[in-house]
């Protein structure tokens, strides 16, 4: 029973940990979409390349880290929502130096409403690339432990 | 079982990789998060905190004893620019738009606008220095307005000073209006594309302006 606890407490703090990092990708690429300009790296324009690229990467690393497709699914949702919170605090980031053009009550509307491309975008991409990224886990990450010489099983826990 | 000095030597369970590559990762995309909010915060700063105030005069050359002005004068617009900026953007100075009105002693009334120098600073034979983060930049101008250079707004000018000597005795005295609208370019942020946002297209450059713009 209490293994089970177990397996479950680490399977939801997981969850919380790579939905926040998928939110902390998707919130950054939301952030860029909007403010190209502005982002680090600056450009006159986003890159649709290099925004497909952060997020594939992002969420092919989630998926082989998670490694159990249902909590993928779960946590490709709230790294959309997370992925909202980090873009709309960093267009808040004005406010810590005293400026406030915009209400705080406006932002989250303003990023969903010039951001929400790259929302779509992001929950599509954490849906195939976090597949992709199951996939490879079971087929290609673990299958290299079997490889391992024998003696090192011994040192496993 | 590969052996070390202290012991056997342990191996980096498969499973765990991700999770490395996870923290990896993530501290680059936080220094991404980190630095594109500060980007974002400072540009707005210049946005929000920068400001300047004009010092100017008029000089009248080639008058006559009341004060109006000769076929052969001029007069002067000698104008400084001191820009303030409390932010950590370097800011270069770009266009320059000034409008200078003197009041209408005429039935009509109102104001006569006399110079209206609209140029970008590229053109001028020195360039300014940029105003740099924290600091202070001043962009010093003057502007001449003769029979030579523009006869029509010359001969008015002289026609309104005329006006108020003949009612008063004196040219001088006649209130001006100085409206003074300048671009800065906030350094290290590029052009956004025309097709761009209009939310965007002006995020790189700082518009401030001074006094009040009676039109043209």
């Amino acid at each position: 029973m209490d293994r089970e606890r177990e397996d479950r407490l680490r399977d939801v703090r997981n969850t919380a940990l790579l939905s926040g990092f998928l939110g902390l990708a998707l919130g950054y690429v939301v952030f860029y979409g909007i403010y190209p300009t502005l982002s680090v790296p600056a450009g006159p324009e986003a890159s649709i390349g290099y925004a497909l690229l952060l997020l594939a990467a992002a969420a092919t690393l989630a998926g082989m880290a998670s490694g159990r497709l249902a909590l993928s699914i779960v946590q490709d949702l709230l790294g959309v929502l997370l992925g909202g919170v980090v873009a709309t605090v960093m267009l808040m980031s004005p406010a810590l130096t005293g400026v406030v053009l915009v209400g705080a009550v406006d932002i989250p509307f303003y990023m969903v409403h010039y951001g929400f491309p790259f929302l779509l975008l992001g929950f599509l991409m954490n849906l195939v690339f976090g597949t992709v990224g199951l996939g490879f886990r079971e087929y290609v990450l673990l299958r290299y432990r079997y490889d391992l010489p024998p003696s090192w099983a011994t040192n496993r826990k | 079982m590969t052996e070390t000095p202290s012991g056997p030597r342990r191996r980096l369970p498969p499973e765990h990789v991700p999770w490395y590559l996870v923290a990896g990762a993530t501290v680059v995309l936080l220094a991404l998060v980190v630095a594109s909010a500060g980007q974002y915060a400072s540009v707005t700063q210049a946005h929000a905190n920068a400001y300047f105030v004009p010092t100017y005069s008029f000089t009248f050359q080639g008058t006559d004893s009341r004060g109006v002005l000769l076929d052969n004068g001029s007069v002067r617009l000698g104008l400084s620019l001191a820009v303030t900026n409390p932010s950590p953007r370097v800011l270069d100075f770009q266009s320059i738009i000034v409008k200078a009105w003197i009041g209408n002693a005429s039935p009509s009334g109102g104001f006569y606008l006399v110079f209206l120098p609209t140029f970008d600073v590229n053109t001028l034979p020195s360039q300014p220095a940029p105003v740099s983060a924290w600091g202070t930049g001043t962009l010093g101008l003057n502007f001449t307005l003769s029979r030579v250079s523009n006869p029509t707004r010359f001969e008015t000018l002289r026609a309104i000073q005329a006006a108020v000597a003949n009612a008063t005795g004196t040219a001088s005295g006649i209130p001006w209006n100085l409206y003074v609208l300048i671009t800065l370019r906030v350094e290290g942020i590029p052009d956004p594309i025309a097709s761009a946002g209009p939310y965007e297209l002006n995020l790189n450059r700082v518009i401030l302006d001074w006094g009040q713009n009676l039109g043209s």
